[in-house]
């Protein structure tokens, strides 16, 4: 078991290796999610309160969960990173990053457009849901700039994995916003179990589909990151060779 | 020390710091930008005069009335223990309807009742189809009615 | 979907072309490093066959 998440860790391994769960992952989600969002709009009924509104959030909660996910992610193996010192591991949060920041740019607008028939705005100020997730995705941009605006990586890497670490106090805020103030965004939906099942099922395939596909697409950045920062090694340019062929 | 169990404890404590930090800013937020008021403080006279607040609460059945040919609408706000009558004057979203929780943002007038700017619909986070939601109000009907007989057969038994 | 159907179809819309966009820009970053580590290479490789030339 170790043994195999050594051979993982090394750069050359998990180059090679990853194309597979890529390809699986990316496959998977794509189908679980044509599943999920065709029994959501079609199959599941109107809701009791909000009529057809309500199926948005097939769309909306699965950016949402994942712009969540992305940021524990790329703060966890920044962390990771700085502790252990582990490259792999600053490859991870790296490629986190623009993943993160678009499925945050999704729920936001999702959200909007969802609030503007329900709630009566596209936009609420004074929500600290909606403000938590706008911060998060300013702290998203601001770390991708920051790794542009260093050239020497190794500096790159522990600046914008203190970021990534400062900015993790605001996933808690995200979540539990909805209870510690009273405003117009509703409570937790899928945790609490408060759905009736045909209409929870899409949701769930959703969620799981969007969840893997960003795996696929989380794996492949790492790929690209490690590309870039072995390109001086041996298996590199073998590697590179292979695919562009010889000059 | 180990070099490690050096930038562990750097680590932690500059997250300690940003925690508290942190902590502190969302006091400060919590007392100025969401300000929001219960109704029940309102009726105890503790309404916050010449500044914005918001109040939230359910829209009391048969309250609302609309001034013909215009947008104003004037409803009366409960919290299930007291209630507000609130004003306002503008396009009401779908949801808004008698019995629906709303946010209201807005100021007291000086005839103590609330005018307000904006009016946004809370829906909760139940989800169901209209058919159970029909079911689950009839069932809660049928219990209410039960217990209401047992009572009045209990007031009978006893005199 | 009735009186929703533009809401929910213009969510529905940005939400797939979001994880497309992510996607596509994920591949044409791979390709562009690949291509960029490509070119050093063969740059390398001509500077060593020019220094070979002029040492022979």
């Amino acid at each position: 078991m170790w043994k195999f998440f050594h051979k993982l860790a090394s750069p050359p391994h998990f180059y090679r290796l990853a194309p597979r769960f890529v390809l699986g992952f990316g496959v998977v989600g794509c189908v679980l999610i044509g599943w999920g969002t065709y029994a959501g709009l079609f199959l599941a009924p109107p809701d009791y309160q909000q009529k057809d509104a309500f199926r948005i959030i097939y769309v909306h909660v699965p950016a949402a969960y994942l712009s969540m996910m992305a940021y524990s992610i790329m703060a966890i193996s920044a962390g990771i990173g700085l502790i252990w010192r582990m490259k792999l591991a600053h490859s991870v949060a790296a490629a986190a990053a623009p993943l993160g920041a678009w499925f945050t740019f999704s729920a936001l607008v999702t959200g909007a457009i969802w609030g503007r028939p329900m709630w009566g705005t596209w936009w609420e100020w004074g929500d600290p849901r909606v403000m938590s997730e706008l911060l998060m995705l300013f702290l998203y941009i601001g770390y991708i700039a920051l790794r542009v605006a260093i050239d020497e990586i190794g500096k790159a890497d522990k600046a914008s994995a203190v970021l990534a670490l400062v900015g993790a106090v605001n996933i808690p805020i995200i979540h539990y916003s909805v209870e510690w103030w009273t405003s117009v965004h509703q409570g937790q939906t899928v945790v609490g179990g408060k759905m009736a099942p045909e209409m929870l099922q899409p949701l769930l395939l959703n969620i799981l589909g969007f969840t893997l596909l960003f795996g696929a697409m989380l794996l492949y950045r790492v790929r690209t990151e490690v590309l870039h920062r072995e390109r001086r090694s041996r298996w590199v340019k073998a590697e590179v060779l292979q695919t562009v062929g010889a000059p | 020390m180990k070099p490690r169990q050096q930038r562990m404890l750097a680590v932690g404590l500059a997250a300690a710091g940003i925690v508290i930090a942190v902590a502190l800013t969302l006091r400060a937020f919590e007392e100025n930008m969401m300000f929001y008021v219960e109704i029940s403080e309102i009726a105890a006279g503790n309404a916050p005069q010449d500044r914005d607040f918001r109040v939230g609460g359910l829209v009391v059945d048969g309250s609302v009335r609309r001034v013909p040919g215009e947008l104003q609408v004037m409803f009366t706000l409960s919290d299930l223990d007291s209630e507000l009558d609130v004003s306002y004057d503008g396009i009401l979203p779908d949801l808004f309807r008698e019995g629906q929780g709303i946010i209201a943002h807005g100021r007291m007038n000086s005839a103590g009742a609330f005018v307000a700017d904006e009016v946004l619909a809370k829906h909760d986070e139940n989800y169901m189809p209209p058919e159970v939601a029909d079911t689950l109000a009839k069932h809660a009907a049928a219990k209410k009615a039960a217990m209401q007989q047992e009572k009045d057969s209990e007031a009978k038994d006893g005199q | 979907m009735g009186e929703y159907g533009g809401y929910i179809w213009s969510s529905v819309s940005i939400a797939f072309a979001v994880v497309l966009i992510a996607a596509v820009q994920s591949v044409l970053r791979h390709r562009a490093m690949m291509a960029d580590i490509g070119r050093r290479l063969s740059a390398l490789q001509q500077e060593n066959d020019s220094t070979k030339e002029r040492e022979s």
